[in-house]
């Protein structure tokens, strides 16, 4: 399973846009490390996951994130999965 | 800042109409020489021509009783039955002449430099406003005294706010909002921040002037379905398009707010005709292929939210807004509609960072776009004159 956090996101997804904002507050707060793989042009990749029909999706292990969150319930996510 | 800049846009909007529309069309008889008829001092006339056994015509003399009573101060009507009287019928042709007029049929009914042909709740509603358009000359009772802006005619500020508040709702719409970003995000890529401003803005603004062109299109279709089952369909449409939005909102409320991923196919179509626009070495072939792309983009688009337009293009029919007023009304509505694009763009092209605005009032938008077209297709159907916007 994997251990990394993974982002999978779309150019064109406004909640992605939004979603990059608040971790790009967490690379600052907290260090975070994590992969952004995008929807159309990481197909492959992408495809690994299962991804259903809703963006983005952030993963760690078998723990799924799923829609737009505000930065109070990614910070949630991300403690109990002990990533931050 | 932004909500400051808003709050400017909107009150210049609504003062709008008190400084450019503020002339009302004048009451001239155009065919009182043709009939022969009086023009009295302070008096409308109104002339039904009318056949003595058809039932659209008997329809309409009993709500012209109605209409004498209510506006006897103003209105004077003259009847002339042409089925069986010939002098009426010549009299009907020569009007018709005056008019160009080459559709046939009763009741036809003249109203200063007006027509209509047929009968029906709604022509029933027009006409009704035409003479309190004609009224008003003498008696302006929709003028409210405002300090500052001083009078201020109600009905004229009240069609520009739903101008305001259907375009900006309608904007709302996430149809094509993707496409926007995924523009942006290849804007960026260019070296010439000036091209990439120009064919941007090339993009919002040919959506809008395809949003116009089929605005006025459905106007125009409109004006021609004087057939009252015609409009009923229409209304139906608008109901049905609420009843289906408010059953999308039943299947999205409990879902997470995001982005939903729809069509691959045509997603990946579209993706790699921007990409081959926006990897064009000549600039002129980017900026037609831009302008291309907007306009298909737009047009299928179109059918995503065609209740709005729908609905604000009947109001302007039901209030008999034309020529430039009715263009007017038209840019104002389109403006709102662009405006969360404008922002997005602007915002992202100035920081050069992609901005988006959330997902998570889509939702309700999606309820209130609901809402507003099931109510307005019932009004439509059962009360188009509560849509008279004459308080």
């Amino acid at each position: 399973m994997n251990k990394k956090l993974i982002v999978i996101s779309a150019v064109w997804c406004p909640s992605c846009l939004i979603l990059k904002k608040h971790l790009k507050k967490l690379k600052d707060e907290y260090n975070l490390d994590y992969e952004v793989l995008d929807f159309d042009l990481d197909e492959e990749e992408v495809n690994k996951f299962d991804v259903g029909d809703k963006l983005p999706v952030v993963i760690y292990d078998n723990q799924r994130l799923i829609g737009e969150k505000t930065y109070e319930e990614l910070v949630l996510f991300l403690k109990e999965c002990g990533v931050i | 800042m932004k909500r400051k800049l808003l709050l400017i846009i909107l009150a210049v909007v609504l003062c709008f109409p008190i400084t450019a529309l503020a002339l009302s069309k004048s009451y001239t008889d155009k065919i009182a020489e043709i009939t022969g008829s009086e023009i009295k001092e302070n008096k409308i006339n109104l002339y039904l021509f009318h056949g003595a056994e058809c039932p659209h015509c008997e329809e309409e003399r009993k709500w012209l009783l109605q209409i004498e009573k209510d506006y006897k101060d103003y209105l004077e009507v003259y009847y002339f039955e042409v089925w069986h009287d010939n002098d009426n019928a010549t009299i009907m042709n020569k009007v018709k002449s005056e008019f160009g007029i080459i559709k046939s049929g009763v009741p036809l009914t003249v109203i200063g430099d007006e027509y209509f042909i047929g009968f029906s709740d709604a022509i029933g509603s027009k006409i009704e406003n035409k003479i309190k358009e004609y009224a008003e000359l003498k008696n302006n009772s929709n003028e409210v005294k405002i300090p500052i802006l001083g009078n201020i005619d109600m009905k004229k500020v009240s069609i520009p706010l739903v101008a305001v508040v259907l375009g900006f709702i309608d904007g709302f719409n996430p149809c094509a909002m993707w496409i926007l970003l995924f523009l942006i995000n290849m804007l960026f890529g260019m070296n010439n921040k000036k091209k990439a401003w120009i064919l941007g803005l090339t993009f919002l603004f040919i959506s809008g002037f395809v949003y116009l062109l089929s605005m006025l299109g459905i106007n125009f279709v409109l004006g021609v379905a004087t057939i009252q089952w015609m409009k009923i369909a229409i209304a139906i449409f608008i109901l049905i398009a609420g009843i289906f939005s408010l059953k999308k909102y039943f299947k999205i409320r409990k879902e997470a707010a995001g982005c939903t991923v729809v069509d691959s196919k045509k997603r990946k179509i579209l993706i790699t005709r921007i990409r081959n626009i926006m990897g064009s070495k000549s600039f002129i072939f980017s900026l037609i292929g831009i302008i291309v792309f907007a306009i298909s983009v737009n047009l299928i688009e179109l059918a995503c939210s065609l209740g709005f337009p729908l609905i604000f293009t009947e109001i302007l029919s039901i209030n008999n807004i034309s020529g430039i007023t009715k263009i007017l009304y038209l840019l104002i509505y389109i403006f709102f509609y662009l405006i969360d694009d404008l922002v997005v763009f602007a915002i992202s092209m100035i920081t050069l960072e992609a901005t988006g605005i959330t997902n998570k009032y889509n939702k309700l938008c999606t309820l209130v776009s609901a809402i507003i077209m099931i109510v307005m297709g019932l009004l439509l159907i059962f009360k188009p004159d509560w849509l008279m916007l004459n308080f």
